[in-house]
């Protein structure tokens, strides 16, 4: 019996090792080539840099213009994670506490269709909202996409989550006379903790990570964001691809970062995200 | 005197849900309207005013033979996608829930992929299956004596070339929504088969997949709908070639915004919306019998 | 209860009033834009080249200028020019000076830009130079440089598989095979993500349809046929795709070539392992840095006479009639158009020839055997001329999708030319 679950274990370690090999590959080919010439990376693409040479990734970071670049990547994600948050607890706690009205039921209805559907397909009438209000290549415009976009799936966790927390605390305190607002924002909301980390990591690997939004909406180069940066220099024809391969690490490189240091919480609120869904 | 309470009390609660309620709708279901009505005008960059006409822009569009292969290329990779990634992230989410050594440093290698930008990933990618010297993958294949593999410039292998990678980064995804669905089956099912003397596959069969019911439906259903967004990634890598033979409905339609045609290019959000409801409709039905017949 | 009622009703007002402001947004925002501008120094322009190609030019300017003005450059990628260029000016906004290629003739029917037939600096320029910047008759933009492509040769490669450099389509043809025989890449394409063999079709469609053939009577006027739609591609350019074909057919041009990017194919020239390449000056400075010995010939026709090859006027320069800064922009025309920056164009493509009386080009040594076409004058190319109709860009796009499709061997050229024609139809301005 014990020899069987050794053997097992042996197999799926093996199984587990080949898979990781095939994952991790492709991320340490990403990192080794970008300190390698291009006749270095041909000849030997698996084997250690024979130097470390930081001066590709100095040019890269000049010609991404990646503080900017970065900024504003950071501006849209924290602004339009915090304003999920914000509207979809809000909207949540309403749709949950007042959940027999009528109307309520319909809004969490017209919300909740636009889990069912990409928002891609209306692109078109988006672009011309956006060029209408006169929010064409402001950080603000894509922000507020963003926002609207994930809030149906925000909003449908923080109301399944809103009716687990119990409503006893909030009517003592609307017998000390706090009014709505101050009984969220001071009684509930704190107790929203779980689900608003988990909305704040998904969403913020969404809104990093988008890039069709910014393609579409920031079409001037200050306005821009990392990957627009990865995006422009790597179309162009007269770059040299080992070049390329530090502005691909720049690129991914803060939420890998992320990643590293949070991987345990990030994991969880994914599992959190999809178990409540 | 009662009343005069009950709209105080309703007040706040109106203004709590409004920011949600004005920026979904503003941002989500108005754009929905304009381009419908958009989708039958005549709307470029090159005519100084918009102009309606009609059904043009879909007869248009069913003209164009690119459709059909733009919208079969999109459920093809959806469906393959999702498929295969489930394939290997059920055993692997199976064994990272037993008591393996190493399994959260598995876990977290196997995750990290999806975090990567999609982008980054498909360039990443298109240098790794290239057919020239520099190619790694095909380095690898010709040090094992095989033959060169056009992966990317082969229009008969470039859309599984483009799955394969999609694969690579997301079965992690679906792996950890496996994973916490598992860790909710109760272990005493498994002891009482145990004692009924079930074996592995059994027991794999009539508790974890049932169990894991909802969680496959999740995953089926959201990679389905996220897998007919396919764009940044077929951008990346073989931006729609060879010949058009990787084109997806977003390229196609990218394409048409990028040429200036927008009324063109409404038209073509609208069959993407008709596709993606078909879709959906057709999973979620799918899901409910299996979910009755699971009772 | 009539309050909650009325509170629905704000509630429907506010999402009727953001629908409102979404559909009568359209003309406003102009005056907003404008408004922040006014007693502006800057001068705005948007290209397609890097900042560092464009830096001589832009000082040049600002010299002109004389401090008076300053010029802002903002770089957007090419395979994005189009549709940021095109956006902008589309909603009343964009640089004060609009750069376009190709799509030039495009911003003058959507009436972007202004005419400007009457300024004194443009009779500075030669007939030809406003191919792409007039319309009937009026002229709205100024030419830059001209630019042309052509073949790269690798001379040592010729001299080790003891090829004569070729001199016309089949001598091309028959060099390719033997440095194949030889055991060395006769020529480097990346189709991945390159457009070169599009260019080589279009230099051999040029010489061999265009030019030089008694079967099409038109000439290059059978292109404005072709532009207003009564005439088709298919049944008229299929002989010569068939002759081109030859490349395919012999293996010059393989599928693998579809898995390669176009820098990887550049490199191998430059490495010196391709003996031809479809390029042109934009690449000069990059080869001459390797130090192989190389050369720059024209395409090829039949009989080797009378040869042309492709370019035309590389971007024309109009101002935008939305400018924030006009008067700025209506300066800056004037620096652009004198001698001084015309010449800081052509300094940034070595060899190029100039459109403007006064400017003389030098050729590299290198450039021996294509200077009797460009000096006679012998650039043309096809999508110049269908631009006064359609999206050019998108032609030479849907071309290198084509191409790639006849590299594969799933389209035969009758199919290519009718996918051609099936695009055409698609997109034509006026049908």
């Amino acid at each position: 019996m014990k020899k069987k679950t050794l053997l097992t274990d042996i197999l799926k370690h093996l199984f587990l090792l080949i898979l990781a090999l095939i994952v991790l590959t492709p991320i340490y080919y990403l990192i080794v080539t970008t300190f390698k010439s291009g006749t270095e990376a041909a000849l030997h693409p698996m084997s250690l840099p024979s130097s470390f040479d930081f001066g590709r990734y100095v040019q890269a970071f000049h010609d991404m213009q990646y503080p900017r670049a970065f900024k504003n990547t950071l501006l849209i994600t924290v602004g339009a994670v915090v304003g999920i948050i914000g509207a979809s607890s809000m909207c949540g706690y309403v749709l949950n506490r007042k959940g027999k009205k009528k109307i309520t039921q319909f809004i969490f209805l017209l919300i909740l269709s636009g889990m069912m559907f990409p928002y891609q397909m209306s692109i078109m009438g988006l672009y011309k909202l956006i060029r209408g209000l006169g929010l064409m290549n402001s950080l603000l415009g894509v922000i507020l996409i963003d926002i609207a976009i994930n809030i149906p799936f925000a909003t449908f966790l923080m109301k399944n989550f809103i009716s687990t927390v119990p409503i006893e605390l909030e009517e003592a305190a609307k017998i000390d006379g706090a009014g709505v607002f101050r009984t969220f924002a001071t009684i509930t909301f704190p107790l929203l903790k779980p689900v608003v980390a988990t909305i704040a990591i998904l969403n913020t690997l969404n809104v990093w990570n988008d890039f069709m939004g910014p393609l579409y909406f920031l079409q001037t180069r200050e306005n821009d964001v990392i990957l627009q940066e990865v995006y422009r220099n790597i179309g162009q024809f007269s770059t040299d691809w080992t070049s390329l391969f530090p502005m691909m690490v720049l690129g991914v490189l803060p939420l890998l970062i992320f990643y590293l240091f949070m991987q345990r919480y990030i994991i969880s609120g994914v599992m959190a995200g999809s178990v409540k869904g | 005197m009662r009343r005069a309470y009950k709209v105080k009390n309703g007040a706040p609660y109106v203004i709590m849900v409004l920011p949600a309620l004005v920026i979904f709708v503003t941002f989500f279901i108005l754009p929905l309207i304009y381009t419908a009505k958009y989708s039958f005008y005549n709307w470029t960059n090159f005519s100084r005013e918009i102009t309606f006409n009609g059904l043009e822009n879909y007869k248009a569009i069913f003209q164009d033979s690119i459709l059909e292969k733009g919208i079969t290329n999109t459920l093809i990779f959806a469906f393959v996608t999702v498929t295969v990634q489930s394939l290997i992230s059920l055993p692997v989410s199976v064994f990272l829930n037993s008591k393996l050594k190493g399994r959260n440093v598995y876990r977290a290698i196997f995750f990290a992929p999806a975090v990567l930008s999609t982008l980054v990933v498909g360039y990443l990618w298109k240098y790794l299956m290239s057919s020239s010297d520099y190619g790694f993958i095909n380095n690898l294949l010709m040090g094992m004596g095989l033959e060169k593999v056009n992966f990317l410039g082969d229009a008969k292998i470039a859309l599984f070339a483009i799955i394969t990678i999609s694969v690579w980064q997301w079965f992690g995804w679906s792996m950890v929504i496996y994973l916490g669905s598992l860790q909710s089956i109760s272990g005493e099912l498994y002891e009482a088969a145990s004692v009924d003397g079930a074996n592995g596959f059994q027991q794999f069969w009539h508790i974890t997949i049932p169990g894991l019911a909802p969680a496959i439906k999740i995953n089926f259903v959201t990679s389905t709908i996220s897998g007919l967004k396919v764009f940044d990634l077929v951008l990346s890598t073989t931006n729609g070639g060879p010949a058009h033979k990787t084109e997806t409905i977003l390229t196609l339609m990218f394409s048409k915004f990028s040429e200036g045609n927008y009324g063109y290019a409404s038209a073509f959000g609208i069959v993407f919306l008709i596709v993606s409801m078909i879709v959906a409709a057709v999973m979620l039905g799918i899901f409910k019998k299996w979910e009755d017949r699971l009772g | 209860m009539k309050r909650k009622k009325a509170l629905c009703v704000l509630l429907t007002a506010g999402m009727i009033a953001a629908m409102a402001a979404g559909c009568g947004g359209n003309g406003e925002d102009k005056a907003e834009s404008k408004g922040k501008d006014s007693g502006n120094k800057t001068v705005t322009i948007m290209g397609w080249y890097d900042e560092d190609d464009m830096e001589g030019v832009i000082q040049a300017v600002n010299g002109q200028l004389g401090g008076d003005y300053t010029l802002e450059y903002t770089y957007v990628s090419l395979s994005d020019y189009n549709n940021v260029l095109g956006t902008q000016l589309a909603s009343g906004e964009g640089p004060d000076i609009v750069l376009d290629g190709a799509e030039f003739p495009a911003r003058i029917t959507a009436g972007n830009v202004e005419e400007i037939s009457g300024e004194e600096y443009v009779k500075e320029f030669s007939e030809a130079g406003f191919s792409l910047a007039s319309k009937d008759g009026k002229i709205y933009g100024i030419p830059t440089y001209g630019w042309f492509s052509g073949i790269w040769y690798n001379k040592d490669i010729l001299k080790e598989c003891q090829v004569e450099l070729p001199k016309t389509f089949d001598e091309f043809v028959s060099a390719c095979e033997k440095i194949q025989a030889a055991g060395k890449q006769p020529m480097g394409f990346g189709l991945a993500d390159g457009d070169t063999a599009q260019a080589s079709l279009q230099g051999y469609l040029e010489n061999s349809y265009y030019h030089n053939n008694s079967d099409n009577a038109d000439g290059i006027e059978f292109d404005g046929k072709f532009a207003s739609g009564e005439e088709t591609l298919d049944g008229n350019i299929n002989e010569s795709v068939k002759k081109w074909y030859t490349l395919i057919e012999k293996k010059i041009i393989t599928p693998e070539m579809l898995g390669i990017s176009n820098q990887d194919a550049l490199n191998s020239f430059k490495a010196g392992d391709v003996a031809f390449f479809n390029g042109g000056p934009w690449q000069y400075n990059e080869i001459k840095e390797t130090g192989i010995q190389f050369g720059l010939m024209p395409q090829l026709s039949e009989s080797g006479e009378n040869v042309f090859t492709g370019g035309g006027p590389a971007a024309s320069l109009g101002i935008n009639v939305n400018a924030a800064n006009k008067e700025g922009a209506q300066k800056a025309m004037e620096a652009f158009a004198s001698v001084e920056v015309q010449k800081a164009f052509v300094e940034a493509n070595p060899g190029s020839p100039s459109y403007r009386n006064g400017v003389e080009s030098e050729m590299p040594e290198e450039y021996a055997d294509i200077a009797e076409c460009v000096n006679s004058g012998n650039i043309a190319c096809n999508w110049d001329r269908w631009s006064v109709n359609m999206p050019a860009q998108t032609m030479i796009d849907e071309s290198i999708a084509q191409i790639q499709g006849l590299v594969s061997g799933d389209l035969t050229p009758d199919e290519y030319v009718k996918a051609m024609d099936a695009k055409a139809n698609a997109i034509r301005y006026e049908k």
